[in-house]
């Protein structure tokens, strides 16, 4: 084993810090800046704050301009559950829409493999909160037209997503103008909320609903962290892929 | 600069367009202007592209780059000289949505696909060209600014199909030979095309870094980034040469200069040591390279991930989940809330302050100074309840009369409603169920079960979560 200074486990202990304090910026944190350049150019350095990460159950992700990119460990301590996420009783449809919800918004700012891969420095898309519960709806409406046979009804967890949301109200006002939060708007503009928080995205202004810029954080947490994993969950949770396994 | 001489006529028709099609998203940002919400006539989109590229190619050369909204400032007063009679407000407008074209956010900043027809020998084959124009990069201190790319410069300097590298050569040949004519306001001029295409390789070398430095595994580093990096290295050198043989050429004109050219051969002087910096810096960034790729490839070998394909998100995960039933989606709630949002301290619980906050004196209220003599207000025996007793008695009929079973809520309202009982009735009887529903002690209940359905109440007066009531089969109200 590579015998590491005390100075660079502390060193990569901080970078780690840094990046779990997302509104701290490299250009107004000398030390940061200079921390994120020895990790970019320090071998030593990168081994070691890579090994503090995964002690502590995160994975760092990648770096822009604006810092370290860092991920959590779905078994680690940093994890988004959804008991924390929200901490109210939520019904089997209020889970599934808060799962696509975080898809959903991924999906409108990086539709294709190629707008994943632009470079690491460059912010994405400019989208506000109604244009994001338009593209859920409006992906609904169209596997509803593509729809060959009468909707079942069974129980609401058998049917599928898509006629569980078109069956949603949009977004229900309540009676002092304030959205709630089980709607699909009120879900979107949380989500968004807790990305911003992080980091991953930038609020501009409270145009329609709210108006808002995937940053370049954003693009490799998805690209790095969630896009591969997402898939192979989705795939294997569709009904013929579970009945494959079962057999298995 | 004439065309390379082309070896047969299909691939000069190729060539030629290839470069017309590059064209093609400033012509459709023009031509798409009518189904825009806003009036455009007589406002020439592709000017304002055109100078919305020179401004950003301009303030890149200073190294910074321009914002969103220090540009739209800028194209304002242009969007002005077109159109006289629209406000501040609307120039602003316009301006904003041509810097949104140039960004493709139309099609959530995509690139922009060109098809066209090359000739392969005789045989017609349909390519397609996919390019940028501009792009946002993010600085150190949170601010995004705006830069063109690669291919943008090229449009604007006008030299499309021709390597960045034999353009470069050319420029400089060009501007060497009219400082030795003393054609200094030409000369002016060629720097900077020149500077241009400094930026333009700039941005060719920085582009190639980051692919190979993102994912080793896309690039074939042996037979095509060392070749390339070699290349570079060369080229860089004998640019710096060259750009401190321009230098001198210009400090021995300087001495011997009239006061008007003095002040174009200073203009001169910058534009050259500009590119000569940049030269130097993007040749400090190749010679590291190829430590830097091998640290790469260390750190990216042990990665659990397939790095060489991404799935398309709207396609293959989206559109596949919406089609999952709701309770297996539910199920991955956690999974999904893991992979998409970012890490999450845990909530510290300071142990110290919650000490001081519990210790801390009691605040001084203004209570010991209420008097508890109320003196002045004086006893109602008026009943003002909104409810009478001949409501909630018409209320206990219908809850009598529901019959036993399961019933929704909904289904029951909509009921009453078309048997014309009265919307006050129905909010009476609607908080009656929900006492029932929150109390379990209430007498209704031992008779009535009121149970949450999971599903919203979809009813023009209330708002809420349907509720499922059944009445017992032995009940007796």
């Amino acid at each position: 084993m590579t015998p590491l200074h005390i100075e660079a486990i502390e060193s990569a202990a901080r970078l780690v810090a840094f990046g779990l304090t997302p509104g701290l910026k490299p250009a107004r944190e000398p030390v940061y800046a200079q921390l994120i350049e020895r990790y970019r150019t320090d071998a030593a350095m990168r081994q070691c704050t890579d090994t503090v990460a995964r002690g502590l159950h995160l994975a760092v992700l990648g770096f822009t301009p604006q810092g370290i990119v860092l991920g959590a460990d779905e078994d680690g301590p940093f994890v988004h559950k959804l008991s924390d996420y929200r901490r109210t009783t939520l019904s089997v449809e209020d889970r599934m829409c808060h799962g696509l919800v975080q898809l959903a918004i991924a999906a409108w700012c990086f539709p294709t493999a190629q707008d994943l891969v632009a470079s690491d420095d460059s912010a994405g898309v400019r989208f506000t909160t109604n244009k994001v519960v338009g593209y859920i709806t409006a992906r609904c409406e169209e596997l509803q037209r593509r729809s060959q046979h009468d909707p079942e009804f069974g129980s609401p967890e058998l049917r599928e997503a898509w006629r569980a949301i078109l069956q949603r109200p949009e977004t229900r006002a309540t009676p002092d103008g304030r959205r709630t939060a089980n709607t699909l708007f009120g879900m979107v503009d949380y989500a968004l909320e807790v990305l911003e928080k992080g980091g991953l995205v930038r609020r501009m202004s409270d145009d329609d609903g709210g108006t808002w810029q995937a940053l370049a954080a954003y693009r490799i947490h998805v690209r790095e962290l969630a896009a591969h994993d997402a898939f192979t969950l989705i795939q294997s949770a569709r009904p013929g892929a579970r009945d494959t396994a079962s057999q298995e | 600069m004439s065309e390379v001489a082309p070896d047969n006529w299909q691939d000069a028709v190729t060539r030629r367009l290839r470069t017309l099609v590059r064209l093609g998203p400033l012509h459709r940002i023009e031509a798409v202007k009518v189904h825009r919400d806003d009036d455009l006539t007589d406002i020439d989109l592709r000017a304002l592209c055109l100078r919305a590229l020179d401004l950003t190619i301009e303030r890149m050369g200073l190294g910074t780059g321009m914002t969103h909204e220090e540009l739209r400032d800028e194209l304002v007063p242009m969007v002005g000289s077109m159109r006289t009679d629209l406000s501040e407000e609307e120039r602003r407008v316009v301006a904003d949505a041509v810097i949104l074209d140039l960004l493709n956010e139309r099609d959530r900043r995509r690139e922009f696909r060109e098809r066209y027809v090359a000739f392969d020998g005789d045989r017609v084959v349909h390519r397609e060209i996919s390019l940028r124009l501009l792009r946002e990069s993010e600085l150190g201190d949170g601010t995004i600014v705006l830069r063109a790319t690669t291919e943008a410069i090229n449009i604007y300097a006008g030299m499309l199909e021709y390597p960045v590298e034999d353009a470069q050569i050319a420029e400089e040949a060009v501007l060497r030979s009219q400082i030795h004519r003393g054609l200094i306001a030409d000369a002016v001029r060629t720097a900077t095309r020149y500077r241009m295409r400094s930026l333009e390789y700039e941005q060719k070398i920085q582009g190639y870094l980051e692919t190979a430095r993102r994912d080793v595994s896309q690039v074939d580093w042996i037979h095509e980034v060392l070749g390339f990096l070699a290349g570079a290295r060369t080229h860089l050198e004998d640019r710096q040469r060259h750009d401190q043989d321009l230098l001198r050429s210009i400090e021995a004109r300087q001495d011997v200069a009239s006061e008007g050219d003095a002040a174009q051969l200073a203009r001169l002087r910058d534009t050259v040591e500009e590119c000569y910096r940049r030269h130097m810096q993007l040749h400090g960034r190749i010679i590291p390279a190829n430590q830097d790729y091998l640290r790469e490839q260390d750190r990216q070998v042990f990665r659990p991930r397939l790095a060489a394909s991404y799935p398309d998100l709207e396609a293959d995960v989206l559109r596949a989940a919406l089609e999952l039933p709701t309770g297996v989606l539910a199920d991955l709630v956690d999974s999904l809330l893991a992979r998409f949002q970012p890490p999450r301290p845990p909530p510290q619980l300071r142990l110290a302050t919650l000490i001081d906050k519990l210790l801390a004196p009691r605040r001084a209220t203004e209570e010991a100074e209420v008097t508890p003599d109320h003196a002045d207000l004086e006893t109602i025996d008026t009943d003002h309840n909104y409810f009478t007793a001949d409501d909630h008695a018409a209320v206990a009929d219908l809850l009598t009369s529901l019959p036993p079973g399961e019933q929704t809520l909904s289904s029951w309202l909509v009921e009453l409603r078309t048997d014309g009982v009265e919307s006050r009735l129905l909010r009476l009887l609607g908080l009656r169920l929900l006492i029932v529903f929150g109390n379990p002690g209430e007498p209704l209940a031992r008779w009535l079960d009121v149970a949450a359905s999971g599903r919203p109440l979809i009813d023009p007066d209330f708002l809420g979560d349907d509720l499922i009531l059944c009445k017992r089969q032995d009940a007796r109200p």
